[in-house]
């Protein structure tokens, strides 16, 4: 299996079949992304056909410098869902959420042990988080980007990636727990 | 580094050995000072992980939008090579150029693994780019319907694999593209009088959906003007983002306009149009490329704008019964696999199977008909030719 540096060389050459390649490898990561960045599948569709028609578009001006194509490319499907909520006129909510103090999360009963979160209460509590917060849980846990990666497709150094990381598991945690359909109690 | 950061650490290294498999507990146990802190927060985020993964895109969308992909993929190649080719000449050889670029640097043991791939397997991209070329390099007449021949034959092959395992959206959406395929091939070897009208021959890379796209097929002389297809002013989201502003592209076919209407010339009406007009492919038609800046090839089974060329070498009789040989051959042995996958096949599968195979059977018999009558013909011109001689 070719690695991935000497196919996106290829695909900048115009290799169409290292292209085809690099889409089937990420199809599925930015679709999951996306998902979760805007909580419906419809949208998520759509941008994620734009983000690798953009790529394509672009791939000549990627340069590696240190930066992994993962990163890049996640930056690009950032850029347009940015574009498409602002577009849409969306603001984001609860902004102040992402300053709040990480709470003690010993103080929380302790008899909730969650065993599964449907796909749709996930997304349902990911709306109440900030914007930074649900690109680094869409980053982490939707694309499986590493933390360097995520730092780089965010712009973010690797600490703060996983500070934030952690005030959005908190914040998660929070809102999945209000919903009480979405925990249950281990047997 | 401060308290905070310790635990962002520690909960990042968690977060990572959940993703590869690790238990809460064997995490936990690692830091057990920390336990009561992170319990909660890793059964989160496990949990999160696991919904996560359920998150898969449609079957359906996924493979429309690997025609979309690879169309533009195309048109990419063609935008690309248009400033240094001009003429059909030397645009047939950029065609050929791309095709062996492709053939060499993807490597000949990953095609060779593609080409057993399934719509849903990473490799069926290659596959599919592979036959794109195979399409574009063949030469005119009776060696492009070889390739369809084959194409087709390998459609079929890949619904009975997949009807066997159940998959019945992608059986009746390669059913369609069966059939496409087939109509591709007969026009491949109809389209041989000297008035012949074709469409610009500017394809140095073929499109990727040849299913939905004939590289060659040659719009008929009775294309009505409602048939060609118009420049949309508003492209799909998808088509604008690599659609020169400059260049109108042609919105994606509906089902209507894509439908091929019946043809006033008898030789068209009697070899090239689909018997059942109804049966035109239209999940295949709307995965038609939707920017084709510089082909400027209409979407699907539209007409695209048509100029007078230099016909092809007819194809002999003989060429012509050779192709009609491997149908036949072609068409026993497979519907005796349908068949038998038939049995095979879960209940749920079966209708859509059921269906593939009726649409099979006529689709062969359909072709076959009509290339025994374009042999009849061909072989009374070359009769005549002799006389004349």
């Amino acid at each position: 299996m070719q690695d991935e540096h000497s196919l996106v060389r290829e695909a900048q050459q115009g290799n169409a079949g290292a292209f085809a390649k690099i889409y089937e490898t990420y199809f599925d990561r930015v679709y999951r992304y996306t998902v979760v960045r805007v909580g419906n599948t419809a949208e998520a569709e759509d941008i994620t056909e734009d983000v690798f028609l953009r790529a394509l578009e672009s791939i000549r001006s990627f340069q590696w410098r240190g930066v992994p194509f993962s990163a890049w490319l996640f930056r690009i499907a950032h850029n347009l869902l940015t574009d498409r909520l602002r577009s849409k006129g969306r603001r984001e909510e609860l902004v102040l959420d992402e300053e709040m103090p990480l709470a003690d999360t010993r103080q929380d009963p302790s008899d909730i042990v969650e065993t599964k979160i449907s796909v749709e209460h996930m997304l349902a509590s990911m709306e109440h988080l900030t914007d930074a917060q649900r690109q680094v849980l869409a980053l982490r846990f939707g694309s499986g980007l590493s933390i360097a990666e995520t730092a780089e497709a965010m712009s973010k150094n690797e600490g703060a990636i996983k500070a934030l990381q952690h005030s959005a598991v908190q914040a998660l945690r929070r809102h999945v727990a209000r919903a009480p359909t979405a925990i249950r109690k281990q047997p | 580094m401060t308290a905070q950061q310790r635990i962002d650490d520690i909960l990042n290294e968690c977060i990572d050995r959940l993703a590869r498999g690790e238990t809460v507990e064997a995490c936990l146990a690692r830091y057990p000072e920390h336990a009561p802190e992170l319990r909660p927060l890793l059964l989160v985020a496990r949990a999160t992980l696991s919904a996560t993964a359920q998150i898969t895109p449609r079957a359906e969308f996924r493979m429309a939008a690997r025609h979309r992909f690879l169309d533009a993929l195309a048109a990419r190649h063609a935008r690309e090579r248009e400033p240094f080719l001009s003429g059909p000449w030397l645009r047939k050889w950029g065609a050929v150029a791309a095709g062996v670029t492709l053939l060499v640097v993807i490597g000949s043991g990953t095609v060779a693994a593609a080409e057993t791939s399934l719509p849903s397997e990473p490799l069926y991209t290659v596959k599919q780019a592979t036959e794109a070329f195979q399409v574009a390099l063949a030469p005119e007449g009776s060696a492009k319907a070889k390739v369809y021949a084959q194409l087709a034959a390998r459609r079929l092959d890949e619904i009975s694999v997949l009807a066997r395992q159940g998959d019945v959206q992608s059986v009746d959406q390669l059913a369609s593209q069966f059939e496409v395929h087939l109509d591709n091939a007969t026009l491949a070897v109809s389209q041989t009088s000297p008035e012949r009208l074709t469409a610009p021959e500017s394809v140095p890379a073929p499109s990727a959906a040849p299913a939905a796209v004939p590289v060659t097929a040659t719009p008929l002389p009775s294309v009505s003007p409602a048939q060609v297809a118009q420049p949309s002013a508003s492209p799909t989201p998808a088509a604008a983002a690599i659609a020169s502003p400059a260049t109108p592209t042609p919105s994606v076919s509906s089902p209507q306009t894509a439908r091929p209407t019946p043809s006033p010339t008898p030789r068209a009406a009697a070899v090239a149009r689909p018997a059942d007009p109804a049966a035109t492919p239209t999940p295949v038609a709307r995965q038609a490329p939707t920017a084709t800046p510089v082909i400027r090839r209409p979407a699907a089974t539209e007409k695209a704008p048509v100029k007078a060329v230099k016909p092809a070498a007819r194809p002999s009789a003989q060429n012509l019964r050779d192709i009609h040989t491997i149908l036949k051959k072609n068409a026993e042995q497979q519907i005796a696999v349908l068949k038998k996958s038939f049995e095979e096949a879960p209940p749920s599968a079966r209708p859509a199977l059921e269906k593939a195979l009726e649409q099979a059977n006529r689709k062969y018999a359909q072709v076959i008909r009509a290339l025994e009558r374009l042999e009849e013909r061909e072989q009374e011109r070359e009769r005549e030719d002799r006389k004349g001689r």
